[in-house]
């Protein structure tokens, strides 16, 4: 999996290939680099993401806790329908802010 | 006619269970939504086992049987650790908040959602999970 992280007004974070148990320990460390920051939006580009697991949607709640915690926002943009599914099926899309 | 693959219980054989799935999904000629739903379902029981089966133990087997026939897929992991039936985890309340979520317990509970019919077996000294998923 290929991560990318562009700083701005907002970060955005561009994951592209699996977000798999392997490829989610890259993600974590990401993740806690920028809740580490002084950063108040975060948008992750999920064009180009084909697959979560367990391990993944963990982290994305790692995310979500962590930007409310800092009274930030965490957005998820340009997701696939099939990951989309899995977000419904777990219960996350009540939660996550999900942009079309 | 089965295909079977033998992994070893570290994290990093997931690259082969992976290409195992690819490999044979498209030989079957699954579309691309039920293949991510199968890996996903079978990343989830085999991390588990890899995780727990055996304690402070290395170089252990963990044996995938894969089967396609009558629109029906069967896949049957095999390991000769600790008895454990990952079904007998607690269901996660998915209308939980955030703030309240547990860590634990959504994998098994999309392996559940994502297959048909998901059963689990100890029979000579082998935890023995059978997944089914009907292909239309």
């Amino acid at each position: 999996m290929k991560i990318t992280v562009k700083n701005g007004n907002e970060t955005i974070i561009n994951l592209s290939g699996q977000l798999d148990t392997l490829t989610s320990a890259d993600f974590e460390k990401e993740i806690t680099k920028i809740l580490a920051e002084d950063v108040h939006t975060v948008v992750l580009d999920g064009t180009e993401l084909t697959y979560i697991s367990s391990a993944g949607l963990r982290l994305l709640l790692t995310l979500q806790k962590g930007m409310k915690a800092k009274n930030g926002t965490f957005r998820l943009r340009n997701l696939q329908q099939d990951i989309i599914d899995i977000l419904n099926i777990t219960g996350f899309s009540s939660f996550l802010t999900i942009e079309s | 006619m089965i295909n079977t693959l033998h992994i070893k219980n570290e994290l990093e054989q997931l690259t082969r269970l992976y290409e195992f799935l690819d490999l044979h999904a498209s030989a079957y000629g699954l579309e691309e939504q039920l293949t991510m739903q199968i890996k996903l379902a079978l990343e989830e029981v085999v991390t588990n086992v890899i995780l727990y089966a055996y304690p402070d133990k290395k170089d252990q087997d963990i044996r995938i049987d894969m089967n396609y026939g009558n629109k029906q897929l069967t896949i049957v992991i095999t390991d000769k650790g600790t008895p454990f039936n990952p079904l007998e985890m607690k269901e996660p309340d998915i209308t939980l908040p955030p703030e309240e979520r547990p860590i634990g317990g959504l994998g098994i509970y999309l392996v559940k959602q994502l297959m048909t019919e998901v059963t689990y077996s100890r029979s000579s000294g082998k935890n023995i999970l059978t997944m089914t998923k009907d292909i239309h």
